[in-house]
């Protein structure tokens, strides 16, 4: 998974959202572009592709909401959570 | 497929029996050792046990239409005289084990584009019956929290209700005598012992695919 994979699966997951075919790695999206029901929509997004993927993406975490450290802030921290979450996997 | 929390004993057990003559196929949760299929010996306060659950559907790729919260406990105590481990088990198991099943099991309605969770109050709550403060607290947390719930999974096309029987009898009642249950069916508008047939009558109208539009909201069976 990279940068633009990323950016796509966000891009088909909210696409009743409208300002979304601008975004980039560093587009903000909770607090910005993507709304409760997009952030939701997501996190199921990115457990089927952590699945098949053959790992278990964690979706809560306290900071899910809070636009200033949410892994949900920018394509970017999602990527680098979604990462770390399955390098960490691999290694259990 | 309907999970029914639960589902191995009391309410839980006849609204899984009422489901399945309907040729509605559930998935029962409860601490209990159970030997029929489709059943996970899982305490609803362990949120890991439940996430294994969770995963375990996501695996066999199962049709999740309905999740019915019915597994909680009672204690009927005046609040100062409850010892804390009671206080603490109470409001873990009815309120905070009610509100993992709706967040975990909520993903599975989600994916199937639609879904209704029914939770379980008490009339209990809106009577504020005294003897009963720490029960009725846990259960009108899980009131507030139905509402809410149904504010984020509207547009899931899922529905979140709370059901709030009267005095059913159940292993639940059994610490209350007739004369106490007496006194609060007298509190009822319709002045009825209310059966376990009369909640799974409500538990279907809120299945019914005519209720879609039905959520948020706190039904009193037996009128209040």
């Amino acid at each position: 998974m990279n940068s633009e994979d990323i950016i796509n699966l966000i891009k088909d997951t909210c696409e009743d959202t409208d300002n979304l075919s601008e975004i980039n790695e560093d587009s903000a999206l909770v607090g910005g572009n993507i709304d409760s029901m997009g952030l939701v929509q997501l996190c199921i997004a990115l457990e089927e592709k952590a699945i098949d993927l053959g790992f278990e993406f964690d979706w809560t975490s306290e900071k899910a909401m809070s636009s200033m450290n949410s892994v949900f802030r920018s394509p970017k921290s999602l990527l680098k959570e979604f990462k770390r979450q399955q390098a960490n996997n691999k290694k259990k | 497929m309907i999970i029914v929390t639960g589902g191995t004993s009391g309410l839980g057990k006849a609204i899984v029996k009422g489901l399945n003559i309907k040729g509605i196929e559930t998935i029962t949760i409860s601490r209990n050792i159970q030997k029929t299929k489709n059943h996970f010996k899982c305490d609803i306060t362990e949120y890991e046990g439940l996430k294994k659950v969770y995963k375990q559907l996501i695996k066999e790729k199962k049709k999740i239409d309905a999740v019915i919260n019915c597994a909680g406990i009672a204690s009927m105590n005046l609040a100062i005289t409850t010892p804390k481990n009671i206080i603490d088990k109470v409001i873990t198991t009815n309120l905070i084990g009610t509100i993992y099943t709706n967040q975990i099991f909520a993903p599975l309605l989600i994916r199937n584009g639609k879904g209704r969770i029914i939770n379980f109050s008490t009339i209990a709550v809106s009577l504020a019956l005294e003897g009963e403060s720490v029960y009725i607290a846990s259960k009108a947390g899980v009131e507030a929290f139905s509402r809410s719930f149904a504010k984020e999974l509207a547009g899931f096309n899922i529905t979140v209700n709370c059901i709030a029987p009267g005095p059913i009898r159940t292993n639940l009642l059994k610490g209350i005598s007739d004369q106490q249950i007496s006194k609060i069916i007298d509190r009822q508008i319709i002045k009825k012992e209310m059966k376990t047939d009369d909640i799974l009558d409500i538990v279907n109208i809120l299945l019914d695919k005519k209720s879609d539009k039905i959520t948020g909201q706190l039904i009193h069976v037996g009128g209040y």
